[in-house]
C-alpha cells in the first residue's frame, strides 16, 4: 500500500512538470521577441475612439508597430501580472493619482527624461510618469431639463441639496478629486485643500449623501447616467461632455467652466512589459506638438504641450478650462500617493454605511 | 471483477475529472487560503483585522439581508409557481416550465441590461405611470435595494420552483382523496397536505437559492446602489481598487466558510434521502 | 392535482393562485421582452419604445471586428469547454453512481465544489494561477475556468440520467463478457443519449454566458462576447447592446426548446 501511494504521488507529480510546463514554454518564447506591436490601456467610449483615430493609426502608420487596445486600465491588473511575473500591457493610461500610486508600488520602468522635450510640457513629469494631457472636472446637467439658473454650476451649488433639488452623481467611485469637490463646497479656498480635511470633507458629503444614487465606475457611467435622466446632475469631464453635443454623441449634455478641478491624464511604460522599447516610442509620439494637438482637436481635451496649444482649432477652445480662474483647483498627486490606502478604506466605509 | 483491474477502470473512468480536479479547481483555492493566511507564517492577525473592520460588517449584514428577503419571496413566488404547474396537465406544465426555465438560462447581464430599461427613473415602467397618471413619475427603482431585490428574485424564482414541483407532483393523489373524503376544508388539506409534504423541495430550494445569492456580484453591481454591497463585490473591490489581495482572500475564506455552511446540511440532508 | 373535488370554494383558490401565478410569469419574462423591440430601433440613444424600425444595429453588429470577435471567441470556448467537460464529465458520473471507490467522496467534494465557491474567488485565484504558467489571456485558460464552472452540472445531469436506467442491462452485458469500456460505450452511452444532449446544450449556453471568470481571464485576443458586453455597458453609450441581448436571448430560447422538447414533462429533481 505504501508503495502504490508514493509511485503514484511521483506519476503525479510528473504530470505536474509535464502538463503544465508545455504552455509555459510555449508561451515564454512567444513573449521573449520585443515583436512589432504593443499593449496600451484606454478607457473607452468617446475618448478611446479620439486616441485610436488622432493617435495610434497614425503611430502604426509611421512606425509599423501596431497597438493593442485592452479597454480595461485597472492597477490591480497591472500588480497582478507583475507579481506573476507576465506582464502583458506595455504603455498605462491613467489619472495622475494612479501614477502616483503605481510608483509606490514599483509597477512603472524608469524613463530617460533626456528623451522627451521636458521644456515644452506645462506639467512636469517624474522619471516614471509622464503626463500627456489635461483634463477639467466640473458640473455637468441636460440643458434641455435645466435652463440657465436653474443647475448648479460650482461644486458649493451641486452640495446644495435645498436649492437644486434632484439626484447627482460626484467624481469616479473613490476619493480622488470628490473629496477635493467636497472641501471647495464646503467653503474651503484652492491652495488651501491639501492636505485634505478628512473629517470636514465627510461631513460635507454626508450632505448629499442621500442624493447620491450611484458612484460610476467609468466616465462613460457618468455621461450615461445624466443623459438616461437616472440623475439630474454630474460631476464629468469637459471632452466628455464635448463628445455628447457631436453627432452619434447622444442627448447633449452641458458643462459647467466656473469652476474645475484639473488633472493630468498621464502614461507610465509598465515594468516587465513585454515590448519596451515599443512603449518607449509610443509615448516619446504621444508627446510631440503635433500629435498633442491633433488629439485635442478630435478630444478637445487640453494639451500638455506648450507648443500645441496654438494650433488648437477654434470649436475646441471653447472646451478649455481658465487657468486663472482661482475657484479651479489642481489636483496634487503626491498627497495621493501617500494617502491613497489610507483614505480609499474611509471612504469605501463612508458609502456604504 | 478482481481489484488490479478495478483500479484501473477507475483511473480510466475518473483521471479526467481527477485531473481537472486537481490542476483547475483545487489550486485556486488553496492559493486564496495561503494568501489569507500570510503564507506559511500561518498569521490569522488578518481575519481579526477583517472581522473586526466596520466595512465588513455593514457589508456581512448587507449580504444576509438581502439574500434573506429576495430568498423569502422567491420561495413564496415560487411556490405560486410551482402549484399552478402542478395542477396543469403535462402537456402545458412542459410549455409553462420552459417558460420559467427561460429567464433561468438567459444571461444575468442581458437581463440586468433590460431591467434597467424597464426601472430606470425614465424607464418604461415610469413612462407608463407618468401617461396614466398624467404626472412626471420618477420612481426610484434601480440604483438602490428594490432594484437589488428585483434583479435576485428573477434568477431565484425558477431555481426554486424545480425542487417544490418535483415534490408536489410526487404526492399521491390518494393522499388528497383521503383528505377530502374525511371532510377537510381545501384550505386545511392546502397546509396539512400541500404544504407539509412538499416542506422537502421547500428546503432544498430555499437552502440552494440562499447559498447561491450569497456570492451575488452582477445584481447588487449594476442594479444596486452605493449601499447595496455584498461580500463579493467588496472581495471584487480590495482585489481590483485597493490591491489587498490578502484582505481580499480572507474576504473570501470567510466567505466561502459561510457558503459551505449552509450548503453541508443540504448537501448531507439530500444523501441521507437518497440511502 | 385531482378534479374530484371541486366546489365553489376550491374554484376561487384555483382562480386566485393562477392570477398570482400569471403576474409571476409576467414578472420572469417582461425582462426579456422588453429588449427585443429596442433591438430593432434605429435611435442613437437606447429608447423605448423606438420610434422606427430596422435592422441597423444587427447590422453594425455584424460589421464591426469589435464585436464578431468577441461572438466568435465566446463560440469557440464554448465548443471547446462543452466537448471536454462533457468527456471528463460522462466519465466520471458513471462511475460516481455505479462504484464505490477509495477517495469517491473527496474526488466528488472538489468537482462539485464550484458550485458554492463564488465566482470572485475562483476568478481571483485562477488568474493568479494561470499567470503564474503564463498560460492567462490565452483561450486555453478561459476553456480551463469554463470546465471548471460547468463541470459540476455536466455530473450532476448526467448522473440524474444515469439513475434513469436500467441496470441489469449492464449486468447482462457484462455476464457476456463485455469489458467495463466496451459495455459502457455500447450499452450506457446509447441510454444516455438524451442526457448528454441536455448536458451539452447546458454546458455551451453556461459557457457562452460566463462572465465573472471570462472577465478576470480574457486578455487583448480573447474578449468573450459577455465581457464586450459589460465593458459597453460600462464603458460606452451604445444601442448595439440591445441586439446583442437579442441575439444571446435567441440562443438561449434554442438551447431552452431543444431541452424541453427532449426531457418531454418530466422535471429535474433540482
Amino acid at each position: 500500500m505504501k508503495k502504490s501511494i508514493s509511485v503514484s504521488r511521483r506519476t503525479v507529480l510528473w504530470g505536474l512538470t509535464g502538463v503544465l510546463a508545455a504552455p509555459a514554454v510555449m508561451r515564454a518564447t512567444s513573449a521573449m521577441a520585443d515583436s512589432g506591436s504593443l499593449t496600451f490601456t484606454g478607457y473607452g467610449g468617446s475618448y478611446q475612439d479620439a486616441v485610436a483615430k488622432a493617435v495610434i493609426t497614425p503611430f502604426t502608420e509611421e512606425t509599423g508597430i501596431k497597438v493593442n487596445v485592452v479597454p480595461a486600465p485597472d492597477l490591480a491588473r497591472v500588480k497582478a501580472q507583475q507579481l506573476a511575473g507576465n506582464v502583458e500591457w506595455d504603455v498605462f493610461d491613467g489619472a495622475s493619482s494612479e501614477g502616483a500610486t503605481g510608483s509606490k508600488d514599483g509597477l512603472w520602468e524608469q524613463l530617460d527624461l533626456s528623451s522627451f522635450d521636458v521644456a515644452d510640457l506645462a506639467v512636469a513629469p517624474t522619471n516614471e510618469v509622464v503626463p500627456w494631457g489635461i483634463y477639467a472636472g466640473g458640473v455637468a446637467w441636460d440643458p434641455t431639463k435645466f435652463d440657465a439658473g436653474k443647475h448648479p454650476s460650482t461644486f458649493a451649488d451641486l452640495f446644495d441639496v435645498a436649492k437644486y433639488p434632484g439626484r447627482r452623481t460626484l467624481f469616479l467611485n473613490g476619493p480622488v478629486m470628490t473629496l477635493e469637490a467636497a472641501l471647495l463646497a464646503d467653503g474651503v479656498s484652492p491652495k488651501d485643500v491639501y492636505p485634505l480635511d478628512l473629517d470636514r470633507a465627510f461631513k460635507a458629503l454626508d450632505r448629499v449623501k442621500a442624493s447620491i444614487p450611484s458612484w460610476p465606475a467609468t466616465s462613460t457611467q457618468t455621461i450615461s447616467l445624466a443623459q438616461k435622466g437616472e440623475v439630474d446632475f454630474c460631476c464629468t469631464f469637459a471632452s466628455r461632455v464635448k463628445a455628447t453635443n457631436q453627432p452619434g454623441g447622444g442627448a447633449p449634455l452641458a458643462f459647467s467652466f466656473e469652476q474645475n478641478l484639473l488633472d493630468s491624464e498621464i502614461l507610465t511604460v509598465i515594468k516587465g512589459g513585454p515590448n519596451k522599447a515599443n512603449a518607449i516610442k509610443f509615448v516619446a509620439y504621444c508627446l510631440r506638438p503635433e500629435v498633442q494637438a491633433r488629439l485635442n482637436n478630435q478630444l478637445g481635451g487640453v494639451p500638455v504641450s506648450k507648443k500645441a496649444r496654438p494650433m488648437l482649432s477654434e470649436e475646441v477652445r471653447k472646451w478649455q478650462p481658465d487657468y486663472e480662474n482661482p475657484r479651479n483647483l489642481f489636483i496634487d498627486p503626491s498627497y495621493w500617493q501617500a494617502n491613497n490606502a489610507a483614505v480609499s478604506a474611509r471612504f469605501k466605509e463612508w458609502t456604504v454605511g | 471483477m478482481n481489484m488490479t483491474s478495478s483500479i484501473r477502470a477507475t483511473a480510466i473512468f475518473m483521471s479526467p475529472a481527477a485531473l481537472i480536479a486537481i490542476f483547475i479547481v483545487m489550486p485556486p483555492l488553496l492559493y486564496v487560503v495561503y494568501t489569507s493566511v500570510n503564507g506559511l507564517a500561518f498569521s490569522l492577525d488578518l481575519y481579526a483585522d477583517v472581522v473586526a473592520s466596520k466595512l465588513f460588517r455593514q457589508t456581512l449584514i448587507t449580504t444576509f439581508v438581502i439574500s434573506g428577503i429576495s430568498c423569502f419571496v422567491s420561495l413564496v413566488l415560487g411556490f405560486v409557481v410551482a402549484l399552478h404547474l402542478a395542477s396543469q396537465p403535462a402537456r402545458r406544465r412542459a410549455i409553462l416550465l420552459g417558460l420559467v426555465l427561460l429567464p433561468l438560462w438567459t444571461s444575468i447581464l442581458v437581463k440586468c441590461f433590460a431591467f434597467m430599461v424597464l426601472l430606470g427613473r425614465e424607464g418604461v415602467i415610469n413612462s407608463i405611470l407618468s401617461w396614466a397618471f398624467d404626472a412626471h413619475i420618477q420612481l426610484p427603482m434601480i440604483l438602490n435595494r428594490i432594484g437589488t431585490l428585483i434583479g435576485m428574485i428573477n434568477w431565484q424564482v425558477p431555481l426554486v420552483v424545480l425542487p417544490i414541483l418535483a415534490s408536489l407532483l410526487a404526492i399521491d393523489e390518494a393522499v388528497y382523496r383521503a383528505a377530502s373524503i374525511m371532510g377537510a376544508k381545501p384550505a386545511r388539506i392546502f397546509w396539512t397536505v400541500t404544504v407539509r409534504l412538499s416542506l422537502p423541495g421547500v428546503l432544498a430550494g430555499l437552502l440552494s437559492i440562499f447559498v447561491m445569492s450569497l456570492g451575488s456580484f452582477m445584481v447588487p453591481a449594476l442594479l444596486g446602489g452605493p449601499k447595496d454591497l455584498m461580500l463579493s463585490n467588496l472581495v471584487d473591490y480590495y482585489s481590483r481598487q485597493v490591491l489587498d489581495w490578502p484582505r481580499a482572500s480572507t474576504i473570501s475564506v470567510i466567505l466561502f466558510a459561510i457558503s459551505v455552511s449552509f450548503a453541508a446540511p443540504l448537501a448531507l440532508w439530500r444523501r441521507s434521502r437518497r440511502i | 392535482m385531482t378534479d374530484i373535488i371541486d366546489d365553489p370554494l376550491q374554484r376561487r383558490y384555483r382562480a386566485v393562485g393562477t392570477a398570482l401565478a400569471v403576474s409571476v410569469y409576467v414578472f420572469l419574462l417582461s425582462p426579456l421582452v422588453i429588449t427585443i423591440p429596442m433591438a430593432f430601433g434605429t435611435a442613437n440613444t437606447l429608447t423605448f419604445p423606438p420610434t422606427e424600425f430596422s435592422l441597423d444595429l444587427f447590422r453594425t453588429f455584424f460589421n464591426s471586428p469589435g464585436w464578431v470577435n468577441p461572438l466568435l471567441n465566446s463560440i469557440k470556448i464554448a465548443l471547446a469547454t462543452t466537448s471536454l467537460s462533457l468527456f471528463a464529465g460522462t466519465l466520471a458520473a458513471y462511475w460516481l453512481v455505479r462504484r464505490e471507490f477509495l477517495g469517491r467522496a473527496l474526488i466528488t467534494g472538489v468537482i462539485m465544489s464550484p458550485l458554492i465557491v463564488p465566482s470572485v474567488i475562483s476568478g481571483l485565484g485562477l488568474y493568479l494561477y494561470f499567470s503564474y504558467f503564463r498560460i492567462n489571456s490565452s483561450t486555453l485558460s478561459i476553456v480551463l475556468g469554463h470546465i471548471m464552472v460547468v463541470l459540476p452540472f455536466v455530473v450532476v445531469m448526467i448522473m440524474a440520467g444515469m439513475n434513469k436506467l436500467d441496470r441489469n442491462l449492464e449486468f447482462g452485458a457484462e455476464l457476456m463478457g463485455a469489458g467495463t469500456i466496451r459495455m459502457f460505450v455500447t450499452v450506457v452511452l446509447p441510454q444516455l443519449v438524451p442526457s448528454l444532449v441536455s448536458a451539452a446544450l447546458f454546458a455551451f449556453l453556461s459557457s457562452f454566458d460566463e462572465f465573472i471568470l471570462s472577465w478576470f481571464l480574457s486578455g487583448p485576443d480573447t474578449i468573450t462576447l459577455p465581457v464586450r458586453m459589460y465593458n459597453a455597458l460600462n464603458w460606452e453609450v451604445s444601442p448595439v447592446i440591445a441586439a446583442v441581448s437579442t441575439l444571446m436571448m435567441a440562443l438561449s430560447l434554442v438551447v431552452c426548446v431543444a431541452a424541453i422538447s427532449l426531457r418531454k414533462a418530466t422535471p429535474a429533481d433540482g
